[in-house]
This record gives structure tokens, sequence and C-alpha cells, in this order.
């Protein structure tokens, strides 16, 4: 019975892993990068690299937005902060209907004059896109969202699974073949295991509501208003009066709020009605000097600045969701921090990799002995190599785009969309037409060139390149181009030993040490 | 497979809405744990159907345990209204 | 976050890996003792709880918790990957980073 339910649990990891490992793969890198979104969106914008924070920025920007959009039912404003030294603007348009109701700008904090940068998604393609797979966004939750019960299930079943977790912490034994990819498989996933299954959870909590809407349904019925009422913070809803009004100073609003909440600052401001006597500014308070991230708001009356109602501290339940949300997000301000998050992720990258590539190996006797590969075989291989080599490209190609397509093109975020996914297309009609050792090695060679080629570009195109960011000390700009030549080198790195040792080659065994009598379980079920 | 997947599920939205109503904390909040809650319910759903032998024996379980919850659930609301 | 509780987790792993009689073998080229093993060990715990308190003590119980096991996944793949390749190096710097660390902190 006992070892009947570790086979069921290895069945279980392995198969709950191959399904979902493709897609999970392409939603921890773009997740990594989301890590450094703002930056990301900085560098993708080289026109604002002079921009600064500065403390006049929120009337600025309500002054901005009087004259722009008077007449509109609501504004939001996000304030600058280190990170992301801009204010952005977006308001609905009271004529307009559909996606277009809601228009953007991005404003100089200084002035609130706007800044006329190339149109762009920046970072905000990779955070969406590793939840919502570019696909109507609620397809690409729910498939997302299934995935990662996948692996929240094969990271238990794997822990399961794996019998000497501790004895072989510490066990990496490289070029063994077969054996090596296991061990690289348990460390990674082993060592970063606090953070996989955080990451993982947490990444179900951030839309738990939506997957899971039962907890609530139960005690509030269809008015699931109330409930975020009651558990998320404050309402701002309110009626018109259909009387003209004009708002009052912002100045002494943000520091009542700041008061209230220990010195932190307001990173959203949003604006009911601005223009009717019965106007709401609501503000959002900052996370990032915090775990949590809870959307603790305060109210005020636009027209007198009156305090209407502030968000206290949230109750155990909900302050245990704002930690695990707020893990997930990591907006925390210390950036080493924000670094050994990004080196997990890239531990879960690996992990995932290695699974994947392991699920070939372990067959390739079976492929010796039968003398051609079986389809679901070769199936496994082609994604293997479009999705773990190919997505490196795509990523490439993303930001070369952004430098390269011509800065008047109409429609130019969506072009650079399409060329990720022209990239993306056509790293699967690699390993179709070349046998898959050569298909990893070009697609890795291929992946590391174009990352080393983008400080080059960078600096042929605009003048934010790194002989004047480095200069000025600009670590946004400087930090991104550096990090391109360090992956540019990983990648070069994993394209030399894949030219070397080919990914599906096992090497016989050498000793009674690798005898399948001391793999784990998984492995013996090759 | 199907057992497992949909079944677990729900199960877990069963499990979810019980420890909602009854949870002993404000409205709100039992909502909120439950919902957490949710998560390591259903891999817990999912591995015990897949450690148990037979099909049959892992539809039965989660049938049993569903009808449990829903007469819970269900006198619950009778008694509430 | 300082480089001083980073460092002792780094040694924490030498050490808990030592007390393992493979690795040790691999490493010292001998059998450790019953003795030096249970010392091994606790020197390990000691370690990776001494940065943990240190951590927590700057940066507060959430974040420093948070912080610690970023630095704990951190120093752990760098040790297993240079333990794999070089033994004695990876080894040696168990004692080698904290002191630089210590070096670092301090001027």
């Amino acid at each position: 019975m006992k070892e009947g339910f570790r086979q069921s649990m290895a069945w279980l990891h392995t198969w709950s892993g191959l399904v979902v490992g493709w897609i999970l793969f392409a939603v921890f890198v773009t997740g990594t990068l989301s890590y450094f979104r703002p930056e990301i969106s900085q560098w993708m914008r080289p026109e604002l690299r002079d921009m600064q924070p500065h403390p006049q920025a929120a009337a600025s920007a309500i002054a901005a937005l009087q004259q722009r959009a008077p007449d509109s039912p609501r504004w939001f404003i996000r304030l600058p902060d280190a990170r992301e030294p801009i204010v952005r603007v977006t308001w609905r348009d009271p004529n307009a209907t559909g996606p277009r109701r809601f228009q953007n700008a991005v404003l100089d904090p200084a002035t609130g004059a706007e800044v006329k940068a190339r149109d762009t998604r920046g970072g905000d393609f990779f955070y969406r896109f590793h939840f919502e797979l570019s696909m109507k966004p609620i397809w690409g939750r729910w498939v997302v969202g299934c995935c990662a019960m996948f692996m929240l299930i094969a990271i238990v079943t794997g822990v399961i699974t794996h019998k000497k977790i501790f004895k072989d912490f510490f066990t990496f034994r490289p070029k063994k073949g077969q054996r090596s990819w296991l061990d690289a498989h348990n460390v990674v996933g082993v060592l970063a295991l606090p953070y996989h299954v955080m990451i993982t959870y947490s990444g179900l909590v951030t839309l738990m509501f939506m997957y899971m809407p039962w907890g609530v349904q139960a005690n509030y019925g269809q008015n699931r208003a109330a409930f975020f009422d009651q558990a998320l913070g404050v309402s701002a809803e309110t009626p018109l009066a259909n009387r003209p009004g004009a708002l009052t100073n912002i100045e002494p609003l943000l520091l009542t709020a700041q008061r209230h909440w220990d010195g932190a600052n307001p990173s959203l401001i949003t604006v009911h009605n601005p223009a009717d006597a019965n106007s709401r500014i609501e503000m959002r308070r900052d996370n990032s000097d915090r775990l949590a991230h809870s959307s603790q708001s305060v109210v005020f009356a636009g027209t007198t600045g009156e305090l209407l109602a502030a968000a206290g501290e949230p109750m155990p339940a909900t302050r245990t969701r704002d930690v695990v949300y707020g893990l997930h997000m990591a907006n925390f301000s210390s950036s080493p921090l924000r670094w050994l998050f990004a080196l997990s992720g890239l531990a879960g990258i690996l992990m995932i990799a290695s699974g994947l590539v392991l699920w070939s190996v372990k067959r390739a006797p079976e492929r010796v002995k039968l003398g051609r590969v079986p389809f679901g075989q070769r199936l496994v291989e082609v994604l293997n190599i479009g999705v773990i080599a190919g997505l490196p490209i795509t990523i490439a190609v993303f930001f070369h785009a952004n430098r390269l397509l011509p800065i008047g093109l109409a429609e130019r975020p969506t072009w650079e969309v399409r060329a990720f996914f022209a990239a993306w297309l056509l790293s699967f009609v690699v390993p179709l037409i070349r046998p898959a050792k050569a298909a990893w090695k070009a697609q890795f060679l291929a992946a590391a060139t174009l990352f080393g080629a983008l400080p080059v570009v960078n600096a042929l195109t605009t003048d934010a390149h790194l002989g004047v960011t480095l200069a000025s000390r600009n670590w946004v700009y400087a930090g991104f181009d550096l990090t391109c030549l360090g992956i540019a080198a990983l990648l070069g790195l994993i394209a030399w030993h894949a030219s070397r040792t080919s990914a599906t080659q096992r090497k016989p065994a050498r000793n009674k040490a690798e005898t399948p009598a001391n793999l784990p379980a998984e492995a013996e079920r090759a | 497979m199907a057992a497992a997947i949909l079944g677990g599920y729900a199960l877990t939205a069963l499990a979810t809405m019980a420890l909602a109503m009854n949870l002993p904390m404000s409205r709100a909040e039992a909502s909120m744990a439950a919902t957490l809650l949710s998560f390591p319910i259903y891999t817990c759903a999912m591995i015990w159907v897949f450690a148990t032998r037979t099909a049959k024996r892992a539809w039965l379980g989660i049938g049993a345990s569903a009808v449990v919850l829903m007469a819970l659930i269900g006198l619950q609301r009778l008694v509430a209204a | 976050m300082s480089l001083f509780p980073f460092a002792l987790t780094y040694t924490g792993w030498v050490a808990l890996c030592l007390s393992l009689s493979r690795h040790a073998r691999e490493i010292l080229q001998r059998e450790p003792s019953p003795l030096e093993r249970h010392l091994l060990r606790a020197a390990g715990w000691l370690a990776l709880t001494a940065s943990l308190l240190l951590t927590a003590a700057r940066t507060g119980w959430p974040l420093g918790t948070v912080e610690w096991f970023g630095m704990l996944t951190a120093t752990a793949v760098s040790f297993v990957l240079l333990l794999s390749f070089y033994p004695r190096l990876a080894a040696g710097l168990g004692l080698g980073l904290p002191v630089c660390a210590a070096v670092v902190s301090l001027v």
C-alpha cells in the first residue's frame, strides 16, 4: 500500500507536471520579469529618462485633468515613486463606450504637462501575459489558475515522491545524463521549495474570488459588492448632486492621508465625479514599505476636503490575505530583496524546464529500443524546444521591436506584441525541421545573440545607452542593459553546453551508485 | 481523472461554503478565511482521489462527503430562513 | 539587507553538508566522527538561526523572515553548484565569506 501510494503520487507528479509545464514555464518567465515591471516600462520609453518625482505631482495632475477631462465621471492618478518617477493618469471618457472609454496619458510630475513618449505596453505586457496569456482575460485567468492548481499538486506530490529529500539535499552530480537532470530538478525544486509553494499559492490567492467564489456566495449571495466593502475597505460610491462644484486643494488631504498611515504615501488617487458638488477623492496607500498589500484607502469630500471614511487596520483573515497577496506582488522597497525573489523565480524556471526535459530523457532508452521516435515523444521534444529555448528569443525580439519599429507607426504596441508572437511561431518551426540537438543549440545561440545585441541597438537608436546612463548613474536604464548582457552570457553558456551533450542522450551507468535501485521512485518508473 | 478534477472542485466549493457559514468570525472574515483555505483543501482532495485504488471508491468518497456537506449547508439555510 | 547574515546562511549550509558522511568523505577525504557530525549539525543550525535573528532585528520579523528565506535559497543554490565542481573551495568559503562580510561591514 505504501509503495502503491508513492507510485500513484509519482504518476500524478509526472503527468500533472507535463500537461501544464509549458504554460507554467511561460508564466514563470514572464512573472519573474514582472518583478521589474516599472523598470522595464521605463526602459521601453527612453524619452522618460530624466523624469523625477515631485511633491507637486498630485496638484499638477489634477490641474491637467481639469483642463483635459472636466466632465469625466472618474479620474485615476498614479503618483510617481522612486521606481516609476512619472505620473500616469487614466480617465473615463463620458462619450465613449467599450474598451475606448478609458483614456491614458503620462504626465511630467513637476509640470503636469503630457510627456510624449513612444507608445508601448512596456512591462505591463509581461505582467498581464503571466496571468492572462494574451488570451481573453477571463479565459486566460482560468487557464493560468488551473495550471497553478496543477503546480501546487505537482509540488506536494513531488515532495511525497522524493524519498530522500534531505539526504539528497546537497546532491548535484553533473555530466551523468539522466541522473544529472533528476538531481538538478530536485536541487532547484527542494532548495527553493518555500518560494515555489509561496508563489503558487499566492498566485491563486490574487484571483481567489474568481476561482473560488463560493465562500463569498454562501454568506452574501449575489451581493458581492457588500463583501468587498466590508472586507477590503471603504466605498466611495456616491450619488451625483447634479450641481457643479469645485475641487478643494489636494495638498492638505495628502498630509491627512499620510498621518493616517504612519507616514506612508498615497500611491493612487481616484477622483469620483470631479465637477460635481458631491465629488469624492479617494486615496490608496502605497505598500512599498511593508509586506502586506492591502487596498487601504481614505475618502474625502471633494469640495470641502472633509475626511469621510478611512479603512482601519484589516482583521486577521483579511490581513493574512493581504500578506499573501503582497508576497506575490513583491512591491517591497528594497531592491536586493527583489533580486532574491527574481533568483528564486529563476530556480522555479529551471525546475520546470528540467522537469520537462527529464520526461524526454527518461524515455530515451525506449526510443533506442524502438529505433524511432514515437509521436508523443517527438511532440514533447518540439514543444520543449519551442517553449524553453524559444521564449528567450521572443522576449529579446519584443525589446528589439520597441527600439526598431518606426516611432510614428500606427498601433505600435500591437506591432511589438505581433513581433513577440511571430518570433515564437518561428521557434516552433526550427525544431520541426532540424534534429533536436541542433535546434536546442541554434535557439539558445540566437537568444544569446539577440540579448547581447540589445544594448548595442539601444545605443544606436536612443541616447539612453550605457555610455550615458552609467556616467549619470541612472541604474534603471544601465541596469536593464547590463542585465541583458548577463542574460546573454547565461544563454550563451547554455548553448555551449547544449552543443556538447545532447539533452536526450543518456550515458551508461559508470558505477554502482548509479544503478536504478538508488534512483528515487519517480525515475524508476521510466 | 474527471473524478479528481471536477468532483474535487465541487467538493472544495461545498467545503468552502460550509466553512464560510460556520467559522467563528464575522461574515466577511469567515468568507475570506474559507476562500484562503479552499486551495489547500482542493490539493488534499486531489491527492486523496489519486491515492485511492479504484475510481469507484474515489467517486464514492467524493459523493458521500459532498452529500454530507450539502445536507449541512441546506439545514443551516433552512434554520436561518 | 546586510552582508553578514547573508554569509552566515552560506556557512550554515556548509556545516550541515559536512555533517552528512557522503559529502564529508568527498570534501575532507575522511569519515567524521559521530561527535564531529553532531557538532557540525549544531553549528549549521546555529548559523542559520543567528542569521534569521540578525535579519529580523534589522528589518522586523515579517520582512526579515522573507529576506531570510530568499538568502537561504540563494546561498543554497550557489553552494550546491560550487560543491559539484569545486568541493574544497565551496567548503572553504563557509569560513571565508562571513569573515569578508564582517570586514566589509566594519569598513
